[in-house]
């Protein structure tokens, strides 16, 4: 009995550093587009080359339009067993449902130069997070700037923008604006990931929607007719 | 044809049926919109029957495999996406089809003599709705489903003396596991929907035992046969049904997580607790009683008695006339109140604990309880 509460008592406060976190920054709004296919291909190639060193799709290894990319089963670290920390890095086939695409774009842009570390990089939005700052070559290296004064404004978001916190010191391979467009690729990647069906259920919704409603017309009209003198 | 069909007749009752519940059933002619809700939720439990059926061929109910049985069913399975969302938002149309069929049945007082007992078994069928959908809540085997069942499970242990012993016997375990999951899909799948549908049988027999009511209150309406009438009426009232259903389906299927919550994606984990363990918006009216009463016993009893209190509402209101259109001031208020707590109730019940939502949700609490228990003093002078 004792040894269970014990355990409980172990467990709670490790899911307290897990989740107690309240975002302290405010999320970008990112477009994501479900019928971006050259988008959604390029983040997907983005995916099976950087991601998938650390992080598993599995849901997707029968997806046709994933394989294409290069995101299979066997390029997926699916056995590996030892982590930093002894942390698993989470699967990602569905991980756009849980964090929401703006998410996942903050995520990606608040990286920062933290050499206390064990990846010698920090989070904004996920403090200490143990994930390495694989977006470094790319953005280049952002460093936090207690000197900046952050104005945030009376009404609305009290939450700074990482912009706002972090500073480019070292220039990457590409500039923001590129930047930008890499992780809004990587970002509708991830949405179709989590719901490879919605550009085809989008498309078979109207048509099921035109044809109810062509069919409440007649029927409509029917019952028009038969109610005629009640 | 005819003979075949005269043959047929001879040994089953297909025509007695047929013209004693359509073709010569006789049906108030002034049936309003609010009157549709009945047949839509027959056509929702349809839509539950069928897509329940098709989810089950390749679901799994074993705590390794529900998950991704489940992801197999949304991403490889031909159509399975569809079957999934239809099913998901299908269970939340059921009640919001069934809160509309039951606030129409009180706004014109359908629950009294002689449909005491049409309201009973109504009733009888509300609550085993609730457990249906609580036990297919479980199945999908996500953090919230876990977690919910985890402390729905839990509520039944401040039950004086038994309680303990009683979660154990729902869990089948000395925790949610596993087995827990086995069994809620066995009555999700079998034991309930067989008694929902005996409770819908029982329902429309009652129902054409005493016919329907009507908006003005008043027995002297004019009759017109259900069939071809109402059968076409209703048509068109499903079409335009399905039309809203599907646009959710299609093109909001998670209804932004009131109908199927993001953190439901990530796989059952015993060790992580979720920040925010909600209810779906359908209980959220009770879980919020729950949630606003300190003592523990004290919560539940009150939740469970605002369930509770619903039978009693044919012998609660003692005014003879029916309708709210032919009824005073005083139950207009009343019902108008009532309403504005249990909306009030399930906002509370979705939204992040804090003080001013206990504040809320006790003084919400409060309307909702006494607009029954003050109902014999208020509807007895009209």
């Amino acid at each position: 009995m004792h040894l269970r509460k014990i355990l409980l008592f172990t467990l709670f406060f490790l899911s307290m550093s897990i989740f107690a976190d309240d975002p302290s920054i405010t999320l970008e709004h990112v477009n994501v587009n479900t019928s971006d296919q050259a988008s959604i291909l390029r983040g997907a190639k983005l995916f099976s080359s950087t991601c998938m060193a650390c992080h598993t799709a599995k849901y997707l290894i029968y997806d046709k339009f994933a394989n294409s990319a290069g995101i299979t089963a066997n390029k997926m670290p699916l056995n590996q067993k030892e982590w930093l920390l002894n942390v698993t890095p989470p699967d990602l086939s569905s991980e756009a449902r849980v964090r929401g695409a703006d998410w996942l774009y903050t995520y990606f842009h608040s990286f920062y130069k933290d050499p206390s570390r064990p990846t010698g990089f920090n989070n904004l939005l996920v403090p200490n997070t143990l994930m390495m700052d694989i977006f470094v070559g790319m953005q280049g290296t952002q460093e936090k700037a207690p000197a900046r004064e952050i104005i945030t404004p009376i009404f609305g978001d009290h939450l700074p923008h990482y912009y706002q916190v972090l500073a480019l010191t070292q220039a990457g391979s590409q500039t923001p604006e590129e930047f930008d467009e890499t992780s809004r690729d990587l970002v509708n990647f991830l949405v179709y990931a989590s719901d490879p069906h919605a550009s085809e259920r989008k498309s078979i919704g109207i048509k099921v929607l035109i044809y109810l409603g062509l069919f409440f017309i007649i029927v409509f009209l029917l019952k028009k007719n038969i109610w005629k003198g009640k | 044809m005819t003979k075949f069909i005269a043959w047929l007749n001879a040994r089953f009752p297909f025509q007695e049926i047929w013209n004693k519940n359509a073709a010569k059933y006789p049906t108030p002619k002034n049936l309003n919109f609010w009157y549709f809700f009945g047949v839509f939720s027959l056509v929702v439990l349809v839509n539950q029957i069928i897509t329940g059926i098709w989810l089950a061929m390749v679901y799994t109910p074993t705590s390794a495999d529900a998950f991704s049985s489940l992801e197999h069913i949304m991403r490889d399975v031909p159509y399975g996406w569809l079957l999934r969302y239809m099913h998901a938002v299908g269970a939340n149309a059921f009640f919001i089809v069934i809160y509309c069929h039951m606030y129409r049945s009180i706004m014109y007082g359908s629950f009294k003599a002689p449909r005491e007992l049409l309201w009973i078994i109504g009733m009888l069928l509300y609550v085993v709705l609730i457990i249906e959908s609580a036990s297919g809540y479980a199945l999908p085997w996500g953090q919230m489903s876990f977690w919910a069942i985890k402390v729905l499970t839990t509520v039944f242990s401040v039950i004086p003396f038994i309680g303990k012993q009683v979660v154990i016997w729902l869990q089948g375990d000395y925790n949610v596991s596993g087995v827990t999951l086995h069994r809620f899909f066995a009555f999700h799948v079998i034991a309930i929907p067989l008694v929902l549908i005996f409770l819908v049988w029982a329902h429309i027999v009652a129902l054409h035992r005493v016919g329907s009511n009507n908006p003005t209150g008043k027995d002297n309406v004019k009759e017109i046969p259900f069939h071809p009438y109402y059968t076409i009426k209703d048509l068109s009232g499903v079409i335009a049904f399905l039309f809203l259903f599907f646009l959710i389906v299609f093109f909001a299927p998670t209804m932004h997580g009131y109908f199927l919550e993001s953190e439901n994606f990530l796989p059952a984990n015993p060790v992580v607790t979720p920040l925010d363990i909600s209810p779906p918006w359908y209980l959220a009216p009770y879980y919020s009683i729950l949630r606003a009463i300190p003592n523990k016993l004290m919560g539940v009893s009150l939740a469970a008695g605002a369930i509770a209190i619903l039978f009693f509402l044919p012998w609660l209101d003692r005014s003879k006339l029916k309708s709210i259109h032919q009824r005073g001031a005083f139950i207009k208020i009343a019902l108008t109140f009532f309403v504005i707590s249990f909306i009030g109730l399930g906002f509370c019940g979705t939204s992040h604990l804090s003080n001013i939502n206990i504040i809320f949700s006790r003084i919400f609490a409060m309307i909702y309880y006494l607009f029954f228990l003050t109902m014999p003093f208020y509807t007895k002078y009209e």
